[in-house]
Formats: structure tokens, sequence, C-alpha cells
């Protein structure tokens, strides 16, 4: 080691020699594989561990609730299933008894409830001395239903995968012959079928003969292979179809409406439990379906849960997953926790501080996760002045704050922080990503973008309420640079764009799949799409008297057009009714709708997002990504906070209070055994990087240096600044959002450039330099183990542990007024810490 | 003034012997960036800086308004020279057009700003007693303040003011700058640091702040300059005008008849509507500035006014519908005055008008710098639309309609957004269709004035296009000008019906003074009438982004200016025979060089007729006299006669001079023979003939030359001769062992016809097809 040991008369002007520096780095620890925090302690609490109920009654049910028997040919399969007092599902189908009241008007086959004479009667499900009753109604028991190309033939085509995009769903179809995409135009795939080579995809005659069968039951080459058996629910019904004539569907056809998956929620043992899901539609006609047959099944992680194309979910290892089924233009998901066959768990008393731990301890409780501890004052310091402020605590406040005695000291530094502009500041920054503020040419220039930012930072300023501020961004008419909130419409012209990009930043939708075909994981439809679209359609745009400047106005007049046949569609809420917007400029009606209760995704959007800047990760993740597909991992969680918004009038500093005061947030980074895995369920902190404005702020900030960014004073934040075009080397490579898509998102991983930077670059090192903040030290007559002291607080939050203390000691031995060398390598050594980058 | 002709022609001699001693030498074509200060107090002398290029031969400031004059030029180098001005008592004051002038050439118009107030420079910053980042800089109201700005920075005033006085303030920042935008914002404080007025952008001065608040108490108040969004360009130059004067923002009505007394009032200001009286002179006035005064303190700039030929209504509220419409009692044509007062007010007239009757509907709004957006309806006596303008006429609307039949109807007035307020005035004239030509010089080179003046070498000519924009106005028209320097005359040709623009000469004799000055423009019919028309000259003073303009001034003169004798002269020698289509022909220019002046002139068509192109680089060479402008005729050239004109420019080391050629006609006729190649095979070595089917189109004297084009190498086909009758031609095809094997397909055919002893020459038959086979495969039998 001594070695190494550099002499600083001889090092000249630049003591911070590569291989001394090295050394100092591995006393302090920087380069550990994982990051392992000294001080991610958690709070000596005294937890009583208490055994978990275990009282709980047997509960017997059976899905689907009733039994409605329309036709001839309708069946319903029944799932029984009881709740074990472990909370564990078990399906016991197979061994309860199944009795209809009067056996006249249903049979049983197995499983499945099929029609025998009209009427209403009851099946009795029992279990183990447990008995429930479903009315049945049966009718038309004698009427054999026509085929219908929409309801019976098409669901044929997605669930065998032959309309998916890389069969015959392609633009170009396959070897071909070409469906529409996951089925959006059922009148040009009919044509397609039955016209578009006379005789050839079916022959009339000879059914069984047809091309479309032969090729699907294997008889026929056929490069998708076999797809089904020739006596498959499959094969009969195109069989029948075509032996009907392979009719186009009156233009009344019902469509499916609904879609239901049951039980929508299940908590299996691993490994291997068995247990059945049934799938139900409801159609515009008022009628009801068992589908289980016909859709096709998903799961979101195959280890955990898998599903078969039948439905049936066999567990694997220890998790959660979500099965979903998707049936016409409709996906539905149910939820899956499995958890360890005969696990020994008991549940500690954990401090429940509000609504949201709750939540949070309910589905933990489920998943058997122990949470970890609470973080010790000065992690929550640290975590609390980066996430609300993007600040960090002088050494003075830190050891003020860690001295307070006051049980209610967390509480008051929250809402001390709260009150600080520097939350203004990062909310700012926040909105311009998800609005894109950026300067251009041809959307104003610096000028419109700049005003755009000053108004959003005011609105967050006067705490005007989230939704009043994105019903603003929507009305927003006239000039650009009068009304600084139309330039949401000049940072994007197209209606399209616009609309995705509303749904998307406004509501964490995407809806960009419908543009051209339905939604394959959503609900979202080319219908819904374009009915979205018509509310952006009418947006008109003409120049001001100054170049940079836009006026923006109601055209009145301009409509959205279906792809297919340039039918004009009306506006329409995603997920809601159509309105009346005759007279009215649309853009009000969409305004209105959003900031409304009916908007069901405003308020959840919102709350996931703020949510996710506090806790590392959303209830939704990605958080603009709120799909079917891709469910909030606890949904009850959600929804309470999405409550919580709206009950607090949308106040996005109440809102934060109530997440950084929970124990959830104030939950310690450090992993037990229970918890290790989980990623997903906030039962431990989350170490995240600070975002790079963040990062440079607080270089800045501990190194007493100040940096200038266009059209701010010299010494001002980085995330004051207004522009998404506005960069510089060190925000670049750390992931500044360009703010060019909807995407952007400032997520950059760790990268070699990072790393290089802060060692090498220009940043780090010049900052300890200029900041002169050692030699201050020193000149304040301070020894070196109390500059030491006061950098560690400075830069971790914490005072160095006497471990630390006893190495560094050889370091900072020998150093001078003259040459700070020691002490300074000791700073940089910290700066390069990930103690010091990330928040914990 | 300046060098004499001899000695002149020493420093040419210099320039050709590679002598360059540092002393200001022969420039032209300068430009200029700024004159800074870039205004004075009426009545005083200053001395303003003009900076630019190819200045150091500056004679002198040409002012377009009157009552300024260039006492004395100093210190002329190549990029400025200081110039001495004398500001009369009775300069009118505000915002007026100014040029610099030197020896060879007139430079770019800027504006310069007469102020009633006394100027003040602001604190220099730069300087090593420069003030602290805050230190403020005591003025009193009624100072002119000359500043500059840069990045963030920000220049703080103080001023002591009564209560009850009137703190009005305005700047001129925007407007002065060339290249960056410098977007002033104006902050007044009170005394305990209250905003009492802020302003970034104002409909009045376009993008420039303007405030106006009465004190609410005796005390200081301060007053801030900075760019709005903190990134001033470099040198952020401002005008700051701060004075008690009423400083309102429209006057209402917006205008009046001419020569009468119009009652009005100023509005927007911010002690409240003050009354006022104006004569109105005699002839209408697109636009007349009026200065708002009181106790002796004028506003530094005008508020707006139409003066019209024609009476006004004043609307009267409440008119929101059809059915309370205001009427113009005197029928038509009309100015219809009112203001958008409150938001989603929208105001009707009532006008009376007879079938087939044609007008100009032309809203005055952001002209006359309200902030209203207007849009412009005309409702028949139902209530139903007929015509709906918005932006037509600027940000103004403007439609022409013509009346469907007798009877009343509706024009309803309202803001575009929705808006209204106290100053959203308009005034709607319903007049005679215009019948007018609109007269300037085109922009030559994208984004520059370069030769947007004529700059007339002595004992030279110097040619510009002239562009024309006709309202109404049809027939055959021809330039006149008024207003020229003595010695100098105008040649023009006549303006074709369907011509947007026209090129003319000017002339100025050797004995001509150097000078310059403004000229203006007219048209007049072939027989001599009289033709309204009207220079309107635009000055795009500060672009933004790739060719949008921010702001531009209208000059109503062309600049003119004799300049020193240029080094060379030209002439074009007149063709004596036409261009045919699909033809080509050289025309040969001759210069007169000015012994010591060996450099290369630059030739071109100053216009190029339609359907003719010209090759780029035309020029007489080092030392040599004559040059040629080589035209090719398309095939679908107009067949017409064409006036042209050649200029020549030459740099002398520090900017181009400008001359150019007398008018020339050149004529455009139709080929005399047109025709197609017939496809022909041939083996290597071997030869063949190949014919040519000719279709005679215009007869011609005697016997042509028709030659074979195009051939691949190694190939080669004797000349043909061929008269008025002949319907085909044969070329004997003479191929070598080694001619190239492929298929030629550029072969073309070029017919030579002699007229008045120069050679019409002409092409047919492109694309004519040669295959030159490697083996025989099948014997080519000659064609019949």
């Amino acid at each position: 080691m001594n070695k190494g040991r550099v002499n600083h008369g001889v090092g000249g002007s630049n003591p911070l020699n590569g291989v001394r520096r090295f050394l100092v780095v591995m006393m302090v620890g920087v380069f550990g594989g994982a990051l392992i925090l000294p001080m991610a302690g958690e709070a000596k609490e005294a937890v009583r561990v208490t055994e978990l109920e275990t009282k709980k009654p047997i509960i017997l049910e059976a899905f689907p609730s009733e039994v409605i028997l329309d036709h001839q040919r309708a069946t319903q399969g029944i799932v029984v299933r009881i709740t074990e007092q472990s909370g564990v599902h078990r399906e016991v189908t197979a061994e309860a008894s199944l009795v209809f009241g009067d056996p006249k008007k249903a049979r049983m086959d197995g499983v499945v409830a099929k029609p025998v004479g009209d009427g209403e009667t009851t099946l009795k499900v029992s279990y183990r001395g447990q008995s429930i009753e479903l009315p049945v109604r049966v009718s038309n028991a004698q009427v054999t239903p026509v085929v219908s190309f929409r309801r019976d033939v098409m669901p044929v085509f997605l669930r065998s995968g032959c309309n998916s995009g890389s069969c015959h769903g392609s633009a170009r179809g396959q070897d071909g012959f070409r469906l529409s995409l996951f089925g959006y135009d059922p009148e040009g795939d009919h044509f397609r079928l039955t016209r578009e080579f006379a005789g050839r995809r079916i022959n009339l005659a000879l059914p069984e003969e047809s091309m479309v069968i032969t090729k699907c039951v294997g008889e026929a080459p056929h490069t998708g292979g076999k797809l089904f058996t020739k006596e498959s629910m499959s094969a009969e019904t195109l069989i029948r179809w075509l032996k009907s004539g392979a009719p186009n569907d009156p233009a009344e056809e019902p469509f499916c409406t609904k879609v239901e998956l049951l039980p929508k929620r299940l908590v299996l043992e691993s490994p291997g439990q068995k247990h059945r899901v049934s799938v139900r539609a409801h159609y515009s006609d008022g009628s009801q379906r068992d589908v289980t047959g016909l859709a096709l099944f998903l799961t979101s992680n195959e280890a955990a849960a898998n599903i078969d194309k039948d439905g049936m979910i066999t567990t694997g290892q220890r998790g959660e997953a979500f099965v979903m089924a998707r049936f016409a233009t409709h996906t539905v998901v149910s939820q899956v926790i499995v958890i360890p066959k005969d696990l020994k768990f008991t549940w500690p008393e954990v401090v429940e501080r509000n609504f949201i731990d709750r939540l949070i301890d309910a589905k933990l409780k489920d998943l058997r996760i122990t949470p970890s501890g609470i973080c010790d004052d000065a992690t929550f310091l640290r975590r609390a002045q980066i996430d609300i402020t993007g600040v960090l605590a002088t050494g003075e406040a830190v050891e003020k704050f860690c001295r307070d005695e006051d049980p209610q000291k967390r509480e008051k530094k929250i809402d001390e922080l709260l009150g600080k502009s520097e939350f203004t500041d990062l909310w700012a920054l926040k909105w311009s990503e998800l609005l894109q503020i950026r300067s251009d040419q041809n959307n104003g220039g610096y000028k419109a973008t700049l005003k755009y930012y000053d108004w959003l930072h005011d609105q967050l300023s006067k705490n005007t309420p989230l939704h009043l501020i994105a019903s603003q961004l929507l009305v927003a008419s006239g000039s650009t640079l009068e009304n600084p909130a139309a330039n949401y419409f000049q940072l994007e012209t197209d209606p399209l764009k616009l609309a995705e990009d509303t749904a998307q930043a406004l509501m964490g939708i995407r809806i960009q799949c419908a543009q051209c075909h339905n939604h394959p994981f959503d609900r979202w439809t080319m219908d819904d799409y374009r009915g979205f679209v018509a509310f952006f359609t009418q947006v008109g745009r003409k120049a001001g008297e100054d170049p940079r400047e836009k006026i923006i106005y109601d055209r009145r007049e301009g409509e959205s057009k279906h792809p297919l046949g340039e039918r004009v569609v009306a506006p329409k809420f995603l997920g809601g009714e159509v309105p009346e917007t005759k007279g009215r400029d649309r853009r009000a009606v969409l305004a209105e709708w959003l900031a409304s209760p009916k908007n069901p995704y405003f308020a959840r959007h919102m709350a996931n997002l703020i949510w996710a800047q506090y806790m590392g990760r959303g209830i939704i993740e990605p958080v603009d990504d709120g799909r079917i597909s891709n469910p909030a991992s606890n949904p009850e969680l959600l929804d309470a906070l999405a409550g919580k918004l709206k009950e607090s009038n949308y106040d996005i500093r109440k809102f934060v209070r109530e997440i950084c005061g929970s124990r959830t947030y104030q939950t310690s980074t450090a992993q037990n055994e229970t918890n290790s895995m989980d990623e997903r369920n906030f039962s431990h902190g989350a170490i995240r990087r600070m975002r790079a404005e963040v990062l440079l702020d607080c270089i800045s900030q501990v190194t007493e240096t100040r940096e200038k960014y266009r059209g701010l004073a010299m010494g001002s934040h980085a995330v004051e600044i207004a522009d998404g075009r506005t960069s510089n080397y060190f925000l670049t490579t750390f992931g500044r959002a360009t703010r060019e898509n909807i995407c952007s998102r400032a997520e950059v991983g760790p990268t070699l450039s990072q790393a290089l930077h802060l060692m090498n670059g220009e940043t780090i090192e010049n900052k300890i330099a200029s900041g002169g903040v050692v030699k201050k030290l020193q000149k304040e007559g301070k020894s070196p183990r109390e500059i030491t002291e006061e950098l560690y607080l400075r830069c971790f939050g914490r005072k160095a542990t006497e471990a630390e203390m006893a190495k560094l000691e050889s370091v900072w031995s020998g150093s001078t007024t003259e040459y700070p060398g020691g002490l300074a390598d000791i700073f940089w050594a910290l700066l390069n810490a990930k103690e010091f980058m990330f928040n914990h | 003034m300046g060098a004499s002709s001899l000695s002149f022609w020493r420093k040419v001699a210099a320039i050709g012997a590679g002598l360059f001693l540092g002393e200001a030498l022969e420039a032209g074509s300068p430009t200029l960036l700024h004159v800074w200060p870039a205004g004075g107090q009426r009545g005083t002398e200053l001395e303003v800086i003009c900076e630019g290029t190819h200045l150091e031969d500056a004679r002198g400031l040409v002012f377009y308004d009157r009552g300024i004059e260039v006492v004395s030029i100093s210190e002329a180098v190549a990029g400025r020279f200081k110039a001495r001005i004398r500001i009369a008592a009775d300069a009118p004051l505000g915002e007026q057009i100014v040029r610099p002038w030197t020896a060879t050439g007139l430079g770019d118009a800027r504006t310069f700003y007469v102020t009633p107030y006394p100027l003040v420079k602001d604190l220099d910053r730069g300087t090593k007693d420069a003030p602290k980042k805050d230190e403020e800089q005591a003025i009193s109201l009624g100072t002119t303040v000359w500043g500059t700005l840069q990045g963030e920075e920000t220049d703080r005033f103080v001023i002591e003011a009564k209560k009850g006085d009137r703190i009005a303030a305005e700047v001129v920042g925007v407007r002065l700058q060339t290249k960056e935008i410098f977007d002033a914002m104006l902050t007044l404080k009170d005394a305990e640091g209250k905003i009492l007025a802020e302003c970034d952008d104002s409909s009045l001065l376009v993008q420039d702040p303007v405030i106006s608040v009465i004190a609410p108490a005796d005390g200081k108040y301060h007053l801030a300059i900075r760019d709005s969004t903190n990134s001033a360009p470099l040198s952020g130059r401002y005008l700051l005008t701060v004075g008690k004067f009423p400083r309102p923002l429209v006057v209402y009505p917006a205008g009046g008849v001419s020569g009468e007394v119009l009652a009005a009032k100023y509005l927007g200001d911010g002690g409240g509507p003050m009354a006022a009286t104006f004569k109105l002179p005699a002839t209408a006035s697109s636009r007349y500035g009026v200065f708002p005064e009181e106790s002796g303190q004028s506003a530094p700039s005008p508020n707006w006014l139409r003066v019209s030929p024609f009476a006004n209504v004043v609307e009267v509220e409440p008119n929101n519908q059809q059915s309370g419409a205001t009427p113009a009692e005197g029928g038509l044509p009309v100015a219809l005055n009112g203001v958008i007062g409150v938001p989603g007010d929208i105001d009707y007239f009532k006008i009376v008008a007879k079938k087939g009757e044609e007008f100009d509907c032309h809203v005055f709004a952001r002209w006359l710098r309200s902030p209203l957006d207007a849009v412009l309806e005309i409702y028949d006596e139902k209530g139903s639309r007929l015509q709906q303008n918005d932006d037509s006429g600027g940000p103004d609307s403007y439609l022409r309609w013509k009346v469907p039949a007798d009877g009343s109807y509706g024009v309803a007035i309202r803001d575009q957004q929705g808006r209204g307020g106290e100053t959203f005035v308009y005034r709607v004239e319903i007049a005679p269709v215009r019948k007018e030509v609109g007269i300037w010089l085109p922009e030559m080179e994208q984004n520059t004035q370069d030769r947007q003046t004529i700059a007339v070498p002595k004992g030279n000519r110097y040619a510009s296009m002239v562009k024309l924009k006709r309202d109404g106005v049809v027939g055959e028209l021809v330039l006149t000008a008024a207003g020229l320097p003595a010695g100098v005359t105008m040649e023009a040709v006549g303006v074709e019906s369907s011509a947007e623009s026209v090129a003319v000469v000017f002339e100025a004799k050797g004995e001509a003074v150097a000078s310059a000055g403004t000229f203006v423009l007219g048209v007049q019919s072939v027989n001599g009438q009289v033709v309204e028309s009207r220079v309107a000259h635009p000055i795009e003073l500060v672009g933004y982004g790739n060719n949008q303009n921010y702001y531009r001034v209208t000059a109503d003169r062309l600049a003119i200016g004799v300049t020193e004798e240029a080094p060379f002269k030209i002439q074009l020698i007149a063709p004596k025979v036409p261009i045919a289509q699909g033809g080509s022909l050289d025309l040969k220019v001759v210069a007169e060089r000015k012994s010591e002046f060996k450099g290369k002139i630059k030739l071109a068509l100053l216009s190029v007729p339609t359907g003719i192109g010209t090759a780029g680089g035309a020029e007489i060479k080092e030392s040599e006299s004559e040059g040629v402008v080589a035209l090719s005729g398309q095939g679908d050239a107009p067949v017409k006669k064409w006036k042209v004109i050649v200029v020549g420019s030459a740099d002398l080391g520090k900017g181009a001079v400008w001359v150019s050629t007398q008018i020339v006609d050149l004529e455009v006729v139709a080929p005399f023979v047109g025709g197609q190649i017939v496809r022909g095979v041939v083996d290597q070595g071997e030869k063949t003939f190949l014919t040519v089917k000719l279709s005679q189109k215009t007869p011609f004297l005697g016997k042509a030359k028709i030659e074979l084009r195009g051939l691949p190498n190694k190939v080669t086909a004797e000349p043909r001769e061929i008269s008025k009758e002949d319907t085909e031609v044969r070329f004997e095809i003479q191929t070598e062992k080694t001619s190239p094997v492929a298929r030629h397909t550029s072969l073309f055919c070029q017919v030579t016809v002699m007229q008045n002893g120069e050679a019409i020459v002409q092409s047919f038959g492109q694309g004519g097809i040669l295959r030159i086979d490697a083996i025989p495969v099948v014997k080519l039998e000659e064609k019949k």
C-alpha cells in the first residue's frame, strides 16, 4: 500500500494521482459488487411476531355465478373452488357434486352444463358438507343456432393464431392468403375466404374438403402446421359454417361487449397445483356465452403459473402471475399468486401508518413476504431530500435532524421540503418531460418553450390541481406566446399523434397499436382509436404576426376517418361514451371528461406517476403502459391512491405527503430472506440512481460550484432547465431526457461512459478544484478528521464509521493546506461512491 | 467629397499590380449592419457609428424622411465609419429609413428613430470602472437610453416620480436587431419592489414592450430591461424611452375622412382614455401616424389612423345580432368603425348595395396595431352567410365582394379567438375595387438587400429588375421614373399584361455628379394614360429562422446613387439571327476596359426569357475584351420577341461593382426542321447507313448543313446538306474494329442555317439509337 503513496510535491498541481486515487477508493469501498450500504441499517424497533390468522373458514364458490343456456348447442363449463384455511384456493369441481334441481331443464356432461328443456331451475353445488345454488336459465333448448361468421368463425382464427402478425395477419398475408390482423376487418376476411379466389379456399359442395379445413387439420401441407383435429370444436364450427353456405352475418349481428375471466384472483401452491378458469362473453343483445373453448390464453409469468390452451393453470415456482384470456377485441386478466407448499410463515407486527401500508401489507401477507424495517433517520433525510427537492441536506442539517427527538420530526421534515421551491422545480421537470417541452424552429423556438415551461412551473408553484392543469392544456387556444398552454397543440400537430400522446401522457394508455389494427393485448379497437383522434381533428393552427407564434383555434371542421371505408368516426372517450360535441370545441368536451370522475384513467395514472417518482417503480410499470395485459401489481392500492388524489382535489403536495409519510416509503433498502426476490410489491426500499439533473446539482452543491445553463442565471440548478434541447455533456451522459417522444423517460442504466466521466472526466475533478471546499475547511482550522467527517455528512448524509475513519487516516496524514491531496482524494472517492450517486 | 477620378484609377492600378498598401481602396456593394445609436433627439447634433462592410469610401447617409442631414463623415475604414448628423427641431418623430452611400455603391437600409428626449448611454459594464451587476442608473422622466445587453444581463434604472405622474416607457429592441432576436422585456417596480407593470410583447410595437402606469406615490421607481428569454444576442441593442408622455395603444375611431377634423379617443393608456381631435391630411393615407402629447411631452412613436375619402360610421351597441346591426346610412363606400369590447363580442353593421357592384372589404385592425384578430363575414338579409375571411389581409381580413342582388346586407366582425377588450379597435372599409400597381425591387440574393438599390457608375449603365403587382389593372404598361438625379436617364421596355416583372436600364452621363437619394417609379399605359401606382418596397430588417421575416418596413421610394466611374463598360452585340426552339445561340458581349483594369468580368442575363437556358459561369476572361453568354432554347420555348440585358460584375478586391449592357432584342422562332433518327445496327468494323426522317417546319433559303451528333467513340458520319424540300437524309456510318459494342442512345441531329451571315443552330431527334454488335448475327439490309 505504501508503494502507492505519491509525494504531493512531485505530484504537482494535480494531487489526484490515479494509483493513489484508486487506493482511496478501495478504502471507501466504492467498487463493491452489490451496493452494500453500511448506513442502510434499520431502526432498531422491537417487533412482536404473531401467528398468521389461521382460523379462516373454508369458502365454497362456483364460477360463473349463474348458468345461462340459450340454444340447443349452448354449454357452460362450471369451475368449483374452495378457499382453504391458509388462504390457498383449490379447484374441486371433479370432487364436488353438481345436481340440477330440475333434470328436465339441464344436465351435466362431466363439468359442462348442457340444455334439456326451456325454463328455470338451480344447480346445487355441494362439497364436504357445504353447498351453494346457482340460478339456471334455459331457453331455445330445441333450436339449433345459425353459425355466425363473426361470433363463431372469427374466434377460431384468433385462437389458432391464423390472423396473428407472423401468419396470415401479416400486412402481405402468408402464402398468398391474408386475414386482417387479429380480425379487425371481418367483412374483408369473409370476402377473402369466400370470394377472393372463388372455389379455392372453400368448397361448399364438399365442406370437409375445403382448403381452409384440410390445411388446419393437417390433411394438406400447411406452413403453419396442424392447428387442430378434425374432431375439435374449431373444425366442427368451420364445417358447420361451410355446410350452411359460408354466409356473412346480417348487418345487425350482435357483437361482444364484455368478457369475464373467472375466478379473478387465485392463491395457489407451488409446484404443480392445477386450476381451471372459465371465460364468459357478453353480447350487445344481452346474451352470454361460455367461450372458454374459444379464448386465447396467455400468462405474464410462465415460471410461476402456466396456462394451457384450454384454460388450465399449472403452478411452477413461488411468485406472481397474471393469466390472460383474449376473445374478440377483449383481453381480460386474473391474478395468480403462487406460494411455496406448506410454507411456515409468520407475519410480523409492523407499523401501519396509513392506508398505503395497510394495502401493501395485505398483498405482502398474501405473498407471505415480510417487509423490511424502517430506515434510520439519516437515510430517511437523505432519501426525502433527494426525492422531494433534489437537494442534499447540509452536514449541519443532518446532525440536527438526527439529534432531534421529536417523534413527529419526519412528518415535519416532509412538510418543510414540500414547501420549498425545489419541489416545484422537480415536478416542472417531470411534467416538461411528460409534455415533451423542447424548442424547435418550427414550434416557436426558445421563447415559446420558455413560456410554456414558465406557465407549467407557475401552475405547479400555485398548487393548481393536476386535473385542472391537464384540462387547461387540452382546451388551450390563442397565441402560443400569450397563452403558453396552447403550445400543447404546437409541439405535436398530427391529430393521430396528439391523441396517442394525450392518452399516454395524461392517462397512461398506449393506443398506438389500434391505429392500424385492434390492440392485441388491450381493449382498444380501431374505432376507439379513431374516436379518440376525432377530438383533435378540428384543431386549427395559423401563423401569428411573430414568426415564433402560432394561433391555436377551433376550426369547427375536420373529421376522423376509419381507414376501412373512410367512414367518419364520431368523437368517443376512451372506454367511455360518444358525447354530444355539436357546436362546441371538441377539446373542451374532452377536457371536461378527462378531469371528471367519469374518466377512470386520469386519477389512477397521476397517482401511479407520482407514486413511481417516490418509490422508484410504478404500481403499474412502466407507468405509461397501463394495458390490461400489464396490470397493476396492487390494484387495490392504486385505486385507493387514485381515490385519495381525487379526495384531495388533485393536490400534489397533499398526495406526496401521504406517500412519503407511509411506512412503505420509509422502509429500509436492506432485504430479508422473504423479500429479496420481490421487486414489485414495495416490501423494501428501492435503490435508485439520482436522475441526471439531480446528480449534477448535488455534485455542484457539495463541491460549492456553479453551473451556467441557457437562459438561467449562473448557479441555477439543472432541474430548472426549461428546454429539452438544452443539455451538456454530463447531463446527456447520465440520460437527460431529450423529450423528443412521449417515451423518452430519463431511464438510462449505468454505462461505462458514466463511470469513466465521473472518474476521469472534468466534472468532479474540476469541481473539487474550483470549489475549494477542502481548502476552505482547512482555513477554518478544522482537523483532517473533522474535514473527513464534514465530507461524509455532505456527500452521504451520515457520519463515517470508525472503521472507515481508521482506514482513511492513512490517506489524510501528510496533506497540507497547499496540497490538500489526501483530503481531496477522499472527497473525490466519496463523490465516486455508489452511496453518493444512489438514493437509497 | 472624396477621391478624384485620377486617384481612383491609380488605386485600381495598385490592385492590378497586387500592391495592397492597407489604405482604403475602392470598394463596391457596401453593406450596413447598424447605425448606433439608432436614434437621436430632434434639434440636436450627434455622432453615429455605422458598421458594415466595404465602407472605406463612405460618403454619407441617405435618410428617407425630411429633417436629418449629414454634417460630416470621418474615420471611414472597411468595417465602419462615423457620421455627424444634425436633426432639425421639426424633424418628424419616430422611425425612418436610412442607408449609407459610398463612392461605389449604396448600402443596406436600416432604421433610425427621432426622439423628443435627450439621449443617455446605459452604464457600460464592460470596463474597469463598470458598475456592479445590480447597480441602478438614475434617469429622469423624459429620457431616451441607448444601451446594450447580453445573455441574461439586466439593465436597471431608477426614476423619481411624483404621485399622479404617468410613467410611460417604450423600447425599440427586437426591431433593431439584424440577425438574432433581442426580445426586450420591461419591468417597473415601486420602491418596495412590488411589480407595477411588466411587459414582454405589445401589439403596438410588434414584440417590443410598452408600459404606462400612474405613479401611486411620490418616490423612486425601478425600471429593468432584459431579454425575455434571458438570452440576448452578443450585443442586444435597444433604445428605451421613459417619460411622462401619454402612451395609448390605439385611436378610436381608427380613421376619418381626408381633409376633415376627426374627434376621437386615445385608448389603452395607464391614465385612461384621452379625447383628441385631428385635422386629417387632404390626401388619403394608408397609415397616418399621430403622436399623443400631454403637458409638452410627446410619445416618441405614433398611434395609427386611416385617412380615407369616404364617410365614417361608428358602431352603436348593442349590435351583437344582425337584427340590431348599426346601419351605414350614407350608403357605400363607407368606413365602419368599432371595438370588440368584451370577449365574445360580435359587431353587426347593415349596408345597402346594388346587384353587380363590386367592393374590396378590408379590415384594418392589426395594420393599425390593434390586437384584434379579425374575422369578417357578410350575411344576406335572411342571415345566411355569403362570405367569410380571417387572414387574407395579413392578420387582418380582406375579401372582394360582388353584390348578388339589390338589398341590404349584414357585415359582421369578431375576434377569431373570441377575445375582446377596450383596445380591440377596428375599421372595415368597404370601398370600390382598387385599381393600382404596386412596384418594388426584387430580392436578388436570398436574405440580403444586395442590389436592391440603383447604383449607376458615372458614364455607365446599371440594370435592375422591377417587380409589379397589378391590382385590377390590365393592359401593357410602361415604367416611368420621377426624381432621378441630374444626368441619369432610365430606359424601360413595355410590361406585358401577364408580366410580373420587367427589366430597366439606368444610364448616367460621364459628367453626372456623385450623389445619392431617392426616387419614385410609376407606370403609365402604352398610350400615355396615367395608371395609379405606388412604390411599396419591402425592406427585411430582422429575419428569423430560415427565410422567415420578423420585422420589415415598407419604403414608398427607391434608393438611387450616382457612383464613381467603374473600370469597365460592357456592350451587348445584337444578334442578327433569332434563336430557334431546340436551338442555341451565343450572345456576344464586348468590354471596354480602362487600361489599368485587367480583371475578369462575370456576365449573366439579368432576366432569362421563358424557355431559354443559359449556362452559368459566363465571363470575359482576364485582360480580354470579349465574352459570350451561351443560350439554348427548349423545344417548347414560346415563339416571341424578348428584350434582354446582360449584367457584368467585377470584384475589385472588396465587393462587386455592377454595370449592364444596353437593351437588345432576342427573338425565339420555330425550328426549320424536325424529325426522327431511324434506329440503326452495325457490326464492329462495318459500315452502315442511318436514315433520318425529316419534317420540314419553317422554309429556309438554300442549303442547310446537317450533322449527326452524339456518336460513340470511333464512329464517324460525314455532315450532309439538306434543302427545304428534303424529307429524309442518310448518313454513312463508319465504324472501326474496336468501336464500342453497345446500344448507343445519345444520337441527335444538328442543323445549321445561315442567315444575315450568322448561323442559326438547331437540333432535333434526341435519343437516336445506334447498336454496335460484336459478331455479325444478321446482315443488316440497307433500308430503301
